[in-house]
C-alpha cells in the first residue's frame, strides 16, 4: 500500500533520513522503532507532506507522494496523528472532530453519523463534546487527536508516539483502540517508544538508526531477541 | 451625558473595526499590520469616488467598495505577507514593512485623490432625532447598528461554519491544521481579505462625519492601536471593548476637561495600561484567540 524507497530528507543541509526504504502492506500494523533522532517522525512528516522529500520516492497505492501538498495527501487517504497530539486547544471537542473532515464534503447526516462513530469508539470524548480541547487530560487529547484523524476516513493511519507521557492504564486503552481501528480495516503505521507494546500489536517492525533502516522483520521475531533491540533502542 | 456616551460609542465601534482586523491578522499569521488604518482611509476614498463622484447609489457603492477592498487585502497578502512568511523573514522586519506599506498607501491616496480634504453626503440624514431630552444624529444609530450586525455575522462565520473553524484552527496550531488538509496560506489570505474589508466598512462609515484626508489613517491609526493594546492584542472582544473605551472616554474627556488634550488623554491611558496591564483587558489566552 505504502512503499518508500531510498528516501533522503534533510533540515537545511544535514540529512535526517539517509536513504530509508520501507513498506506498509494493506490491512497490517507496521511499527517503526528507534532511538530519539533516528528519523521516525521525519519519515511520517515526509509522507504527509509536512517536510519536503529530498530524493527518493514515496508511493501510495501506486501514486507518487513526494512533492505533493499536505492537503492532497490527506485527500488520497492518509491521516497523520502528530507527536504531542496537537489538538486545537481553543476549539471544543466536537469542533476538533468536525474539522478533521475539512476536506470531505460530507452531507449533514453523513457528518453526524461519522462523528457519532468516533464518539462510539471513544465514549470519553462523547461525555466532553462541548469542552475546550485544551482543558483535557493528555490521554483524552490523544483520543481526540486520533478521532480527528479518523474523520477523513483514511486508508492509512499514521500515529506518532500515541503513548507519550500517558499513564499505563490509558496507554493500554489507546493501544486497544488502535488494534480495533485496524480490525475495522484501516492500515496503521505506528511510531512507539514503548517497543514491547508496539511489537505486541504490530505485524511487521522496522528499527531505524541514524536515518536508515538498521533492522526489519516480523514483529514476533524482532521481539524475540532483546539484546539486539536494546542495542538499537538504547535499552 | 447619555448623548455624549452614544456619540462616543459610535466613534468607538469605528475604532473597533480596524482593531478587530489587526487582531484577526495577528492571530492568523502572527503579524502586526500597521497599514490597517490606511486601508480604512483607502476604503473611504474608494467610496468617495464611487458614491460621491460617480453617483452610484449608496448600498451598491458600499458593497462594491467592501468587495474591492477585500480584493486589495487578498492581493496584499499574496504579494507582500505570504512571500515574507514563506521565506521565514524575521517577523519584526515584516512588521516594519507594514509601516512602509502604510506610507505607500497614504502617498498613493495623495497622488490619486490629491491632498484636498474630501467628503460625501451623509446618507443617514443630518437632522437629529429626538428621544425625549436626547438628540441623536441618525448616523450614530446606523453606525452602531451596522457594526453590531457585522460583529454578529463575523461571530457566526468563525463559530458556525467549517471555514471559520478552519481559520481558528490555523491560528491555534498551524502544523496540525496542515494535517487536516487546511491550506494555511490560503486561510491567511482570506483573513487579510476579511480584515481589509472590515476596515473598509469603517472607512465608509466615518468619511461623511470626519472629512477624508490622506493622513486620516495616521490620526485614526494611533487611536486604533491604543484600542488594540488596551483591549488586548489578538482578542476579539478586546478589540470591541478597547475601541469603545477609547471612543467614549475620549469624547467624555474633551467635553468635560479639554478637547485640545484629548489625544494626550488617550495615549496617557494607553501608557497606564502598558505599565499596569500590558496584556490589555482581555489578555488573549489560547482559547480566546479568534
Amino acid at each position: 500500500m505504502l512503499k518508500i524507497s531510498d528516501l533522503y530528507v534533510g533540515y537545511t543541509s544535514v540529512p535526517v533520513l539517509n536513504g530509508i526504504s520501507l513498506e506498509v502492506p494493506e490491512g497490517k500494523i507496521v511499527t517503526m522503532l528507534g532511538a530519539n533522532g533516528a528519523g521516525k517522525s521525519t519519515t511520517l512528516k515526509a509522507i504527509s507532506g509536512l517536510m519536503p522529500a529530498g530524493f527518493g520516492s514515496i508511493r501510495f497505492g501506486g501514486a507518487e507522494l513526494a512533492g505533493r501538498r499536505p492537503d492532497e495527501i490527506v485527500r488520497m487517504g492518509i491521516a497523520h496523528v502528530p507527536e504531542g497530539r496537537l489538538v486545537f486547544p481553543g476549539l471544543t471537542v466536537s469542533e476538533n472532530i468536525r474539522i478533521g473532515s475539512y476536506l470531505c464534503k460530507y452531507s449533514k447526516a453523513e457528518l453526524k453519523r461519522n462523528m457519532e462513530h468516533q464518539f462510539a469508539l471513544f465514549p470519553r470524548l462523547a461525555e466532553r463534546r462541548g469542552q475546550l480541547a485544551g482543558t483535557m487530560s493528555g490521554g483524552e487529547q490523544q483520543m481526540l487527536s486520533i478521532a480527528r484523524a479518523l474523520m477523513s476516513k483514511p486508508k492509512l493511519l499514521m500515529l506518532d508516539e500515541p503513548s507519550l507521557g500517558l499513564a499505563p492504564v490509558i496507554i493500554d486503552q489507546i493501544i486497544d483502540k488502535i488494534t480495533e481501528i485496524n480490525r475495522e480495516g484501516t492500515t496503521v503505521l505506528l511510531i512507539e517508544q514503548n517497543a514491547e507494546l508496539a511489537l505486541a500489536i504490530s505485524d511487521w517492525a522496522y528499527i531505524l538508526s541514524v536515518g536508515s533502516v538498521a533492522l526489519s522483520g516480523p514483529s514476533s521475531e524482532i521481539g524475540r531477541d532483546r539484546s539486539i533491540l536494546d542495542a538499537y533502542l538504547g535499552g | 451625558m447619555l448623548q455624549l456616551v452614544l456619540n462616543g460609542l459610535a466613534n468607538g465601534v469605528l475604532y473597533a473595526l480596524p482593531a478587530l482586523g489587526i487582531s484577526l491578522i495577528w492571530n492568523a499569521s502572527g503579524q502586526f499590520n500597521f497599514a490597517q488604518s490606511d486601508l480604512l482611509t483607502l476604503g473611504g476614498y474608494i467610496m468617495f469616488t464611487l458614491f460621491g463622484t460617480l453617483k452610484i447609489p449608496y448600498v451598491p457603492a458600499f458593497l462594491l467598495t467592501v468587495a474591492v477592498m477585500g480584493g486589495v487585502g487578498y492581493f496584499l497578502s499574496w504579494v507582500y505577507f505570504y512571500p515574507m512568511l514563506e521565506a521565514r523573514v524575521n517577523p519584526q522586519i515584516i512588521m516594519i514593512g507594514t509601516v512602509a506599506l502604510s506610507v505607500f498607501i497614504r502617498n498613493f491616496i495623495l497622488v490619486v485623490w490629491s491632498s484636498t480634504p474630501q467628503r460625501y453626503r451623509n446618507v443617514f440624514g443630518s437632522r437629529a432625532l429626538q428621544f425625549g431630552e436626547l438628540f441623536v444624529m441618525p448616523h450614530v444609530l446606523w453606525i452602531i447598528g451596522i457594526v453590531a450586525a457585522l460583529l454578529i455575522l463575523l461571530q457566526y462565520f468563525l463559530r458556525g461554519t467549517m471555514m471559520g473553524t478552519a481559520m481558528r484552527s490555523v491560528a491555534q496550531r498551524p502544523a496540525a491544521a496542515w494535517l487536516m488538509g487546511i491550506r494555511n496560506n490560503r486561510m491567511i489570505s482570506i483573513t487579510f481579505m476579511m480584515s481589509t474589508a472590515i476596515a473598509a466598512v469603517a472607512g465608509i462609515l466615518i468619511a461623511p462625519i470626519n472629512t477624508l484626508s490622506p493622513s486620516m489613517g495616521s490620526t485614526m491609526g494611533a487611536k486604533v492601536m491604543a484600542a488594540v493594546l488596551i483591549g488586548g492584542l489578538g482578542s476579539f472582544s478586546g478589540a470591541l471593548v478597547g475601541g469603545i473605551l477609547v471612543g467614549v472616554s475620549e469624547i467624555l474627556f474633551s467635553a468635560f476637561i479639554s478637547s485640545a488634550y484629548r489625544d494626550v488623554f488617550v495615549f496617557g491611558l494607553l501608557v497606564l495600561f502598558l505599565i499596569f496591564r500590558p496584556g490589555g483587558i482581555f489578555k488573549a489566552d489560547i482559547s480566546e484567540k479568534i
